[in-house]
């Protein structure tokens, strides 16, 4: 059971390719971190397997436990276990954080069940106590007028409403201040599991002091160049990115 | 003729007027007799003829505007108006009657002494020959046209004929009408396959009273790839004796071609000036208009471009500037007819004193214009105002796959801003100039180096009039 | 006082019914709608039900108020012209007189099945309070077409709802003349399910000369039109003495072959300095035949003021939709959503404290 990408090349629509041939396993239960330096692809990923209609695949394949997923429509992979947090949340005006939330648990439930209302408040006021999110927001729409520090704990809500399988966070660590950054990180190790995967993407080392990974990735001009564990973080902390000429030169 | 023979007036304001039945022009009003004077004067065909006398009878029959028109147009008495005036022959004034503040707008923006009379209407034509004969060269080199309408319509028949009257119909209203029956004048450029003109061409090469005159008519065609900016008009107030300048530009660019037209008008206040300027953009085609009205009584222009192709790209970038007794009313349209075009306006109007500042859009969205974009800012900049300042945009669309947007503001000079300024030790005048270039600076900066420096000029110069 | 500009030519249309050169009935295909209801109110007997729960105390006789002649409208005097006929035959309607602060929200219902001309005068007094919800309800091909008077005096705060609930075949033509006198009035409208519906909301803003309270006004609306429905809607702002504001916020969700108009006005007297006014149209485009006219415009005599007006329109936002389907939520009710959060906005800002 994993999230298994082979050979994934995909572009921009009408535009420019930005993965090429990409390859990459996450097993159940294993924290990946993906990192590399700008341009080389890490957001692209994550819309191009969330279904970004921005985005087209060229080639090769993304399977969820086995279940093609780009045989499948956005919300479809949602509900088969894949989540997002965005680097760059959307507001929605007019929905309120409430009714968005009550219609996703919603989606999740068979034909013609309903939402238990109570219960769900009760999860819903639970889940942003310990992120420490003012009680107060469920009223206000959906990101209008947050902060990034509070659009990026929103999404942690939301992850921890709706318990995915595989969670992929989009540098989530940017904009947000040490307080903020240790509440996120807090966040998501409670939500660590054997039945769940996450793919944290990101630039710098910081978030990964507090979510530690167990397997790192290098991602450069579109495709993984470099797997490994911890050891890897410390040595682009020290190098930077430069090192990938010499991967490529000699790879080549 | 010479000067001496042409007995005139000359009023308080230094404007003269003529007497009646003046030996040397087509007299005051316009009938077919008024067409045959012009078109024998010129040498025209049959054709071009009977073009003028149809138009005539279209003018005579068609309403005033209403609805895209100020009250003010009613004032309008078309028999008063004198509809030609023989080549090189315009009366002139002397020097010493030109008004006061004209001779120091001059001074004050530099122009050569040569310029200067023949704008005052002391000289009736400026030599421009030599610097006109070495572009003129150039031009024929890359198999540019660049002519007057007779010499296009009758020398170049088979270039600017198919497009003539295509862009702006007789039709379209009383003034292309007028201007169809009256026209004279003008440029009529053509711009071969992939040639991109490095200089901007100028009106202000070929000057003489005709070219400038009330009834210009322009054709500018771009063929496929190619490019040019062309530059008319000039910031110094330019004095004319005719009260009705109605003018009709065209432009045609084709598949992938780029025209940037560039109007800077300073005519003197007892003038009407109004222009019909559409362009028609084809497939991945260009048309900018960049627009500056500073004179006129009653200036009424709405830059247009018609996006005919796929991927065509409109835009008009407007300043206007309206003082005692005058009233800009200007605007913007965009007709979006094709997928994928976009356009952009962005208007600034000041208004000062009793001036009056209007703006008049359309921008519309056809039913098969899916995936287009438009942007609309207009904003106007009050100054002492006891102007009033109107604002009617009107935008339609069709269809959930395009998106509009306009935003309009109004205000005037921030009195924090203009305290905060002096206190720094700027002179109330140099600090209102200051807040209103920045108002317009934007714009500014898309005009021609030789435009800009003039235009913030010539603005230093109304604040300072201003302020009093 | 120099009345707007978009006013000035209907001089010669006061008897005429409005067509298409009538600058304020042009895009609402008046030569359809206006004749049907020119035809509704010369053959149709006025019938059908009023009722309010105000405190009896603020319900005066309807014969008692102040006549509905000389209603101001956006060009359309032939027809309140009809209007005035029917209700001197027989007068019906709601007249409120408020003097104090009422905190209950008052409801005042009309409803036909064939054609209604109620007029409601409605004035508070002196810092009086309320809020009033105002229920028009269409049954069949029913023809409501309402005048409205408002009068707030000083200190007074009124908060109105329309809402016009139709059948899918009726029309309904809804005028309001408001006159806000160093007070404090918010309106929001809605239209739903009318084949044709016309609002005029014209608000009359100034200060007292001896008050120290500045008067604010605000409009809204939120409308979701499909079918082959028309919305046609214009709103005036008329800032007539300094130091008032005013905003207006229309908002429309067009569906299928609906069609809205959007023709709103900001007037600022001469000398109506420090007025500050916005207006605000967006519309969100749901099919390829759904069409908008928007004619934001601004008519400025003073020059102290802060002015501005924007209108956007286009479809869904596809960033949106993707967030949310992302959650899982299935693209149809994703774009519900998002639609009714569109136009929820107008209700918050209703809602608002201040």
């Amino acid at each position: 059971m994993s999230l298994l990408i082979k050979n994934l090349s995909a572009r921009v629509k009408d535009g420019a390719t930005i993965l090429n041939n990409l390859s990459l396993e996450i097993p159940k239960g294993e924290v990946h971190a993906l990192m590399g330096p700008n341009g080389s692809g890490k957001s692209t990923l994550s819309k191009v397997l969330c279904g970004h209609p921005d985005y087209e695949v060229i080639s090769g394949s993304a399977h969820l436990d086995g279940q093609d997923i780009f045989a499948m429509a956005v919300d479809e992979r949602s509900r088969a276990g894949l989540f997002l947090a965005f680097q760059y949340p959307i507001e929605i005006p007019g929905v309120s954080m409430a009714n968005f939330m009550r219609a996703a648990m919603q989606s999740r439930l068979p034909e013609g069940e309903e939402l238990d209302v109570i219960g769900f408040y009760k999860q819903l006021r639970g889940c942003m106590k310990e992120l420490k999110i003012d009680p107060k927001f469920t009223a206000r729409a959906v990101n209008e007028g947050f902060s990034g520090g509070e659009k990026k704990r929103n999404d942690i809500l939301q992850m921890k409403m709706i318990e995915p399988s595989y969670a992929i966070l989009d540098e989530t660590d940017s904009g947000l201040d040490v307080d903020a950054l240790r509440i996120v990180s807090e966040g998501v190790n409670a939500m660590r599991a054997p039945f769940r995967s996450f793919l944290v993407i990101t630039h710098y080392k910081r978030l990964l002091d507090y979510i530690r990974p167990d397997v790192v990735h290098i991602l450069s001009k579109g495709s993984i160049v470099r797997t490994g564990g911890y050891e890897l973080v410390n040595h682009i902390e020290e190098h930077g990115f430069d090192f990938l000429e010499d991967i490529d030169s000699s790879e080549a | 003729m010479t000067r001496d023979e042409a007995t005139f007036t000359i009023d308080s304001r230094g404007e003269f007027s003529f007497p009646e039945n003046h030996k040397y022009d087509a007299g005051y009003g316009l009938t077919e007799s008024t067409i045959d004077y012009i078109s024998d004067a010129k040498g025209e065909p049959d054709w071009l003829r009977q073009f003028r006398k149809d138009a005539l009878r279209k003018f005579n029959e068609m309403p005033m505007p209403e609805h895209w028109a100020p009250e003010s147009l009613k004032n309008l008495d078309f028999d008063k108006i004198r509809y030609y005036l023989a080549h090189g022959n315009a009366p002139t004034r002397n020097w010493e009657d030109v008004p006061d503040e004209v001779k120091r707008t001059f001074e004050r923006l530099g122009v050569p002494e040569q310029e200067r009379a023949f704008l005052a209407g002391v000289d009736a034509q400026y030599d421009s020959e030599t610097a006109y004969s070495n572009m003129q060269e150039e031009l024929t080199k890359q198999g540019v046209i660049f002519v007057n309408a007779n010499e296009g319509l009758m020398q170049h028949e088979e270039i600017f004929r198919p497009w003539f009257g295509k862009v702006i119909p007789v039709g379209d209203n009383k003034f292309s009408a007028l201007n169809h029956a009256a026209f004279s004048g003008g440029s009529f450029i053509y711009i071969p396959k992939g040639v991109k003109l490095k200089q901007p061409l100028q009106a202000y090469f070929r000057i003489n009273s005709e070219s400038m005159g009330q009834f210009e008519r322009t054709l500018i065609i771009a063929d496929e790839g190619s490019e040019l900016m062309y530059m008319e008009g000039c910031t110094a107030p330019k004095f004319d004796t005719a009260t009705l300048h109605s003018g009709v530009v065209e432009l045609v660019a084709l598949k992938g071609a780029k025209i940037q037209y560039v109007t800077v008008q300073n005519w003197a206040t007892n003038v009407y000036n109004l222009v019909i300027q559409r362009g028609l953009a084809m497939e991945d085609a260009e048309i900018r208009w960049i627009d500056c009205n500073i004179g006129a009584a009653l200036t009424m222009k709405y830059p247009a471009v018609v996006l005919q192709g796929r991927g065509a790209r409109g835009e008009v970038l407007s300043i206007s500037i309206a003082h005692e007794g005058q009233h800009q009313d200007t605007g913007a349209r965009m007709i979006h007819a094709a997928p994928d075009t976009s356009s952009n306006i962005i208007a600034k109007s000041i208004s000062i004193g009793q001036g009056r500042g209007s703006y008049r859009g359309e921008v519309i969205i056809g039913k098969n214009a899916t995936g287009c974009k438009n942007n609309t800012e207009c904003d106007a900049l009050l100054i002492n105002a006891e102007s009033r300042t109107d604002t009617y945009p009107a935008i339609n669309i069709k269809g959930n796959s395009s998106s509009v947007q306009h935003e309009a503001s109004v205000s005037q000079v921030d009195e924090e801003m203009l305290f905060y300024m002096q206190q720094r030790g700027l002179t109330r005048a140099q600090a209102m100039s200051l807040a209103v270039n920045g108002f317009v600076n934007e714009l500014i900066n898309e005009f021609p180096m030789e435009y800009s420096v003039e235009l913030r000029r010539l603005i230093d110069l109304e604040m300072e009039d201003s302020i009093g | 006082m120099a009345s707007p500009l978009r006013y000035l030519d209907l001089q010669q249309s006061r008897s005429e019914l409005p067509n298409r050169l009538n600058e304020l009935w042009r895009n609402g295909r008046p030569h359809i709608y206006a004749t049907s209801v020119a035809e509704a109110l010369s053959s149709r007997a006025s019938q059908g039900s009023i009722s309010s729960d105000a405190p009896s105390h603020c319900i005066k006789a309807i014969s008692d108020a102040p006549s509905p002649r000389g209603i101001m409208s956006a060009g359309s005097h032939a027809l309140v012209e009809l209007h005035h006929a029917q209700f001197e035959a027989a007068p019906c309607g709601i007249h409120l007189n408020i003097a104090e602060q009422i905190e209950q929200a008052i409801n005042i219902r009309y409803q036909s099945d064939s054609l209604l001309c109620p007029y409601s005068y409605i004035e508070l007094q002196e810092g009086a309070r309320a809020h009033i919800i105002e229920e028009h309800v269409s049954l069949g091909d029913a023809l409501i077409f309402s005048l409205r008077r408002i009068k707030l005096a000083q200190g007074a705060s009124l908060r109105l709802e329309l809402r016009e609930i139709g059948s899918g075949k009726s029309h309904a033509f809804n005028i309001s003349e408001i006159s806000v006198t160093s007070a404090n009035f918010r309106q929001i409208s809605s239209h739903s399910n009318h084949a044709w519906a016309r609002e005029e909301s014209i608000c009359n803003i100034s200060n007292a000369p001896e008050s120290e309270i500045e008067s604010s006004a605000m409009l809204l609306s939120a409308n979701r039109l499909e079918g082959k429905q028309i919305l046609d809607q214009r709103s005036d702002q008329n800032q007539l003495s300094p130091n008032t504001s005013s905003r207006v916020f229309y908002k429309n969700v067009i569906d299928d072959k609906a069609r809205a108009i959007f023709d709103g006005n900001i007037y600022v007297a001469k000398d109506a300095h420090y007025s500050d006014a916005q207006q605000t149209n967006r519309n969100m485009m749901l099919s390829e035949t759904a069409s908008i006219y928007s004619l934001p415009g601004l008519e400025i005599l003073a020059d102290k003021v802060q002015c501005s007006h924007g209108s956007a329109s286009g479809p869904m936002d596809a960033e949106e939709l993707f967030y949310l389907c992302s959650r899982g939520i299935s693209r149809y009710d994703a774009q519900k959503l998002v639609a009714e959060g569109f136009l929820q906005e107008s209700y918050d800002r209703f809602s608002r404290e201040s």
